[in-house]
């Protein structure tokens, strides 16, 4: 029930509203008609333009006024919308005419001598309701439209916090929590610096975690110095089968603004599924350069590659991409390629921002 | 005679602590060490441990599969072994399966041990395979179909992918998986093999045979309503009477 009242009442209001029409215009007519031929012929005068009302939408679909599109469609629309006004004026007009007239008992006696002045007179007001008709549908559009970008926003509102929130649970994954802990209990007894190292790089890579929830951006540098951690963490858990470097170019880009977390899923997902697959272990390279006005951020891995694993692209990514949508719109780039020589790279271009420094 | 322990993780390290805790405590003989799924399940087959320590997150081949892989020959006694899996320890929980949570220290790793050597030593109680067994059912309920099958070509074993599979033919004990590249036995039964295959993908069409849908070519009306199933590579198959409801509504 709920629905067939949800559907149906647009068009009570639309036929409600020529109905009202029709009955206003009528109290014009009371000093030269009675009042009952006044309703009637000024409801049958509106509910026409009712029935026209839905070809005029039906046309208005098929052919917009607003709205981007090229200049020569936008002119024949325009024409032909003009055109169309005409024609349906001339309509109601007609029946209005012949209403009035059969009301009169004289329906065809020097019918057209009569509709030509009747034309003449009325023509130029009446054809405003046709525009009245479009001016409504425009407004209701726009104001759906409104809604639809403001839904949009907050959707995208929701995801970048979504993803953001699923960077930090990345980065504080239980799952490398727990098996960095039980990799420091096996150093204690054979490599005890190295468990030590183990622990202070925890350490640094928690407090920063924590701190991360702070704003949307960060510094490049910043961002990097998580990675570094979180990297030295993994080299002595994976003991020499993971090798890695950071280039950065210029040196300058240190300041840069990136989204805070972008890169952290990149290299989760390089080592997770380029590396850890392969028994000899492999490199990660991540790159940040400019080209051309644009910072262009790469993290690279030598490892098993795309393949056919359906998984390779996981929440992870979807996160990142929805990060960079969110935040850049149509300026940002994110790919992730197979390697010619085997293994992955990850590439983001977004706009290169840095602080007044440079 | 001590008994032998397989110690299963990817990482190095993870491994390391486990040796140096057997080592220690000095009742068991450590008769290897496998460091993927693959190379796990593997090593069960050829070495026989008697007590399998088994991580359970690994790339590629979980800790289930690997003993999906090895179930139908043989389950050793296991001890799992997990960093952070809710869904893996309400598994452990509900067949009062023990299991170590990483990191664990000497302790704990030693009560664990004694439990396992209960299983082991008669006339202790003896592992419940049962037990085990309904693990692995509860677990694949709540899993994707395996994609990858552990199989003997020859007297390897291999993974054979699940969606390179064209058929499947009963033999003996086993079955035997054909793909493109060759075939492989694995020791299962046919309704043990097909509830291991996706039903969008594999039907059977006959008591003896299972068919991938992706690789059928064409369906030929053959003798007393048996249809002849012809396979993209010549591969000419029968679909019984019996079965025909199978491939029925396609």
């Amino acid at each position: 029930m709920a629905t067939r009242t949800l559907e149906t009442s647009p068009w009570r209001y639309y036929w409600g509203a020529w109905v009202a029409m029709g009955l206003f215009m009528a109290t014009m007519d009371l000093p030269y008609l009675a009042w009952w031929q006044a309703v009637l012929v000024n409801q049958i005068q509106y509910l026409a333009w009712g029935g026209l009302g839905l070809c005029v939408l039906k046309l208005l679909r098929k052919r917009p006024l607003a709205g981007a599109m090229p200049l020569g469609r936008r002119i024949r629309n325009w024409l032909l919308h003009l055109v169309a006004s005409a024609a349906a004026t001339c309509t109601v007009l007609f029946v209005t005419l012949v209403a009035l007239r059969t009301l009169e008992g004289r329906p065809l006696a020097g019918f057209f001598p009569s509709f030509r002045s009747y034309l003449l007179s009325f023509f130029h007001y009446t054809l405003f309701t046709y525009w009245a008709v479009v001016g409504a549908h425009e407004a209701l559009e726009l104001q759906r439209q409104g809604k639809d970008r403001d839904l949009r926003a907050s959707q995208l509102e929701t995801r970048l916090r979504e993803a953001q929130l699923q960077a930090l649970r990345m980065q504080l994954q239980p799952h490398f929590l727990f098996n960095t802990l039980n990799a420091v209990t096996a150093l204690i007894r054979h490599d005890p610096p190295a468990a030590e190292a183990m622990l202070v790089r925890l350490g640094d890579l928690l407090r920063l975690a924590l701190e991360d929830s702070r704003g949307l951006v960060v510094d490049l540098d910043r961002e990097l110095t998580v990675l570094q951690k979180y990297l030295e963490i993994q080299e002595i858990r994976f003991k020499g089968r993971l090798a890695w470097r950071i280039d950065l170019d210029p040196p300058s880009l240190r300041t840069a603004q990136v989204p805070a977390l972008i890169l952290q899923p990149l290299v989760e997902n390089a080592l997770k599924h380029g590396l850890s697959g392969l028994v000899g272990g492999g490199q990660i390279t991540i790159r940040a350069t400019a080209q051309g006005g644009q910072l262009c951020l790469e993290v690279e891995d030598d490892g098993v590659g795309l393949g056919t694993d359906p998984f390779r692209e996981g929440v992870g990514l979807a996160n990142t991409r929805a990060t960079l949508e969110s935040l850049y719109g149509s300026h940002q780039r994110f790919e992730l390629l197979p390697r010619p020589q085997g293994g992955a790279l990850a590439r983001a271009f977004l706009p290169l921002a840095v602080p007044e420094a440079l | 005679m001590k008994p032998r322990a397989l110690i299963v993780d990817d990482e190095p390290l993870a491994r390391q602590r486990v040796e140096d805790l057997l080592v220690e405590d000095g009742r068991f003989i450590i008769a290897g060490r496998s460091g993927d799924g693959l190379q796990a399940a593997t090593d069960i087959l050829a070495l026989r441990p008697d007590l399998v320590l088994l991580d359970v997150q690994m790339p590629g081949m979980d800790g289930f599969e690997v003993l999906e892989a090895v179930a139908p020959e043989s389950l050793p006694a296991v001890l799992f072994i997990t960093s952070y899996d809710q869904y893996a320890l309400r598994a452990f929980e509900a067949q009062a399966l023990d299991y170590l949570l990483k990191p664990f220290d000497g302790e704990r790793f030693r009560r664990a041990l004694d439990r396992a050597l209960e299983w082991l030593t008669p006339p202790g109680p003896g592992l419940d395979e049962g037990r085990l067994r309904s693990l692995l059912t509860e677990v694949a309920q709540h899993r994707p179909y395996p994609q990858r099958i552990l199989g003997k070509a020859g007297d390897r074993m291999i993974l054979v992918p699940s969606a390179s599979i064209q058929w499947v033919e009963a033999e003996n004990n086993y079955v035997r998986l054909h793909t493109a590249e060759g075939s492989s036995l694995v020791r299962q039964t046919m309704e043990g093999m097909l509830s291991r295959l996706d039903p969008d993908r594999f039907r059977r069409i006959h008591r003896s045979h299972i068919v991938n849908l992706d690789f059928i070519q064409e369906l030929q009306p053959w003798f007393s309503g048996d249809v002849l199933v012809l396979l993209r590579d010549g591969t000419r198959l029968t679909l019984s009477r019996t079965y025909r409801h199978q491939v029925e509504g396609l």
